[in-house]
This record gives C-alpha cells, structure tokens and sequence, in this order.
C-alpha cells in the first residue's frame, strides 16, 4: 500500500472514530470500489449488492468507535463486509454467485446490435460465466484485482492473506479462466 | 523456466507487480519460447476482458455517499427504536445522578481519615514537633508552639474524649497527625 495514503486512511479511521461523519464518508468512499466487488462476488446480483453495502454501513457507523487499530481498517471492513454478505445469502438462501446467469440477463436485455457489438457481448458473457465457475476464493482474490486498482499488498490486506497467496491465487484464476475460455472446461479447478 | 514461473511472471507483469529483474526474465523467456508468447497473449486479453467485465458489474450500483446517507437515517431509526426517547432521558439522568453521587462520596471520603481512630491526639502538652498554629479556630486563643518557627501547615480540630477532657488537635493537612496541645485544664 502506498505508505502516504495508508497513513492518511489511518488519520482519517481516528477522526471517524472520534465522530467525524464526513471522514468516515470519505473513507468509505475511496474503499467502495473493491468493497462493492468483494460484497457481489458473494451475493452475486447488483440489488442484493445495494442492500448488503447499505447494512455493512449501518455496522461501520456502529461499530467503528471499536476500531482498535486504525491501520487495519481494510481487513476490519472486509470481515463486516463478508459477514453482511454471508448472512445476507443465509437468510435469503440465495445461491452463491451465479454470473453466468447475470450474463444471460443482460443478453436478454441489450437491444439489437451491430456484428461487433454481439461478439463483445458474447465475450463478455463467456468471461462472465468463467469468473463464475472459479472456487469462491480464486474468484474473491481475481474480482478485487479487477474491481479496484488494488495492489497485490492491499489484496492481502483485505483477504488478510499473504501477498504471496494472493499472487498464486490470481495465477490460477487466471489459468482456469484461460482453460474455461479456450476449452470450456478447466482441468486446473482446485477442490478449494 | 517452468510453466508456472512462467505464468507467475506474466500475471505480476500484467498487474504492474513485476520487478526489473523478473521482467528481464519474462523478456528472454517470450523472446526464445513461442508457447510463452502464446500464453501472454492469450493473458492479456483475459486481462482486458475481466477488467471490463468486473467493472461493468461493480460500478453499477449505487454511490458510497448516498448509500452512507441512506445508513445514517437507518442508524438512527435504530437507536429511537432501541432506546425511546423517554428512556434515553432516563438514562441520561440517571447516569447524571451517578456521577454527581460519585464526586460527593469521594469529596466525603478525603475527610473521613481524620475522623477514624488513628486520627486522634497521640500526645499531650509537651509538644515534639515544631509547630504553629496557622488557623485557630474562632474563640480559641493564639496558641504558639515554644520554638515559634513554623514548619509545616496544620488544621486544628476540637476533640472530647471518653472522660469529657477537650482536646484541641492539630493534624497535619496531608492528613498526618502530629503530637496535640493540651487546652484549658493546662
């Protein structure tokens, strides 16, 4: 992580935990990228992502006078984040992420296209059902990467994983993305 | 180099991980191995497909601000809902008279030393400290130790014992107790 913003996230955690509303907005914020990426990799639909998100601010805003150490402020995130979301798909009993029927969805609803447009949309909804055939903790690690311009360090930070468990974690996403697409099946698609 | 340096080596490239040292070897390795150059490719559209496809699925929804917005109303429907407003009054009280119980006991306490047995005169007349009386008390007459050179400040207080005998003590105010004088019988 760049050490001044880290710094700087660490300042703004203290004023939020003194009350400062607008800081804790802000820190919100600058998080809400790979928060929202890290929420729909669980739940897996944007609506029941807006409602998680609303509930894993409803805790923060509660709870982060209990932040021990600012400097943790990611990892402390993520966990509410996952919890949110996990109970959120226990008590609605909803499937983990299905995005190869999001893709689906969305091809329905797209209107008539030109020849080019309909090959992105097919390559997007073939990436779409890849990411969505990926271990959940390959696709947790390979959505961050990509929901947010996230070093491999904050990846960890968040996942509370070595870095080098992230890396070995997005090459074999990679690897099984890359089978899935040329092949349509992967060989490489760990038990875990 | 193996296929899994390799694939290492080309996902850190592609998330701008990659250190010189590793990206000279990745270099030499797509320079001399036409499978490696067919993976790297192959990776890099992967690469640009999922940014596209995850950014398009992640930034649909709704912004952090109005989503914190939404929060803070919902988290203070919580509280009035927890804790009426009624009770919040109560409790406000409550707490209030606490504290204020709390800051009288330990205001009562400072003084209770010396009401208890070791506070009472240890000597009579003939005193062994050098002191002065700083603060008679109203109606009693300027009394001065022989010596006269005042060393530390002192509280005086009335004391009856058992047989009605008047004490007059002087006790010092860290809340020591020095040899007392005799009055009155003296």
């Amino acid at each position: 992580m760049d050490t001044t913003q880290g710094t700087n996230e660490a300042a703004m955690v203290c004023m939020a935990r003194a009350g400062d509303r607008e800081a804790l907005r802000r820190l919100l914020e600058r998080n809400w990228r790979w928060l929202g990426g890290l929420v729909w990799n669980l739940v897996g639909s944007d609506h029941d992502t807006d409602d998680v998100l609303q509930n894993v601010c409803v805790q923060v805003i509660g709870r982060i006078g209990q932040l021990r150490e600012p400097e943790r402020f990611r990892s402390w995130l993520a966990a509410i984040a996952r919890n949110e979301a996990l109970r959120w798909r226990k008590d609605r009993r909803h499937m983990a992420v299905r995005l190869d029927e999001r893709a689906a969805e969305q091809a329905e609803a797209a209107a008539p296209a030109a020849v080019e447009q309909v090959v992105a949309d097919e390559e997007a909804a073939r990436m779409h059902w890849a990411i969505g055939q990926l271990p959940e903790k390959y696709r947790e690690a390979f959505v961050l990467a990509y929901s947010d311009d996230l070093t491999h360090a904050q990846i960890g930070e968040i996942l509370d994983v070595p870095v080098t468990t992230v890396q070995i974690r997005l090459v074999r996403a990679r690897r099984m993305i890359h089978d899935l697409i040329t092949t349509g099946i992967s060989e490489r698609i760990p038990r875990t | 180099m193996t296929d899994e340096t390799l694939e290492i080596l080309i996902s850190k490239f592609l998330d701008s991980e990659i250190t010189p040292g590793e990206r000279r070897r990745l270099d030499a390795e797509l320079a001399q191995n036409a499978e490696a150059r067919r993976l790297f490719q192959a990776m890099e559209r992967i690469h640009g497909q999922a940014r596209t496809a995850v950014s398009l699925v992640t930034s649909g929804g709704r912004q952090a601000a109005e989503v914190f917005e939404q929060a803070c109303t919902q988290s203070r429907s919580r509280l009035s809902r927890a804790y009426p407003a009624g009770w919040r009054r109560f409790a406000a009280g409550l707490a209030a008279g606490l504290i204020i119980g709390a800051g009288a006991t330990v205001y009562v306490l400072q003084w209770i030393p010396r009401m208890t047995p070791d506070a009472q005169p240890v000597a009579v007349a003939g005193n062994e400290g050098e002191v002065t009386i700083s603060k008679p008390p109203a109606g009693w007459p300027d009394i001065n130790s022989t010596a006269g050179n005042a060393i530390r400040e002192v509280d005086l207080y009335n004391f009856t014992d058992a047989s009605g005998g008047q004490w007059l003590v002087e006790g010092l105010r860290e809340k020591h107790i020095q040899p007392a004088m005799y009055y009155q019988d003296l």
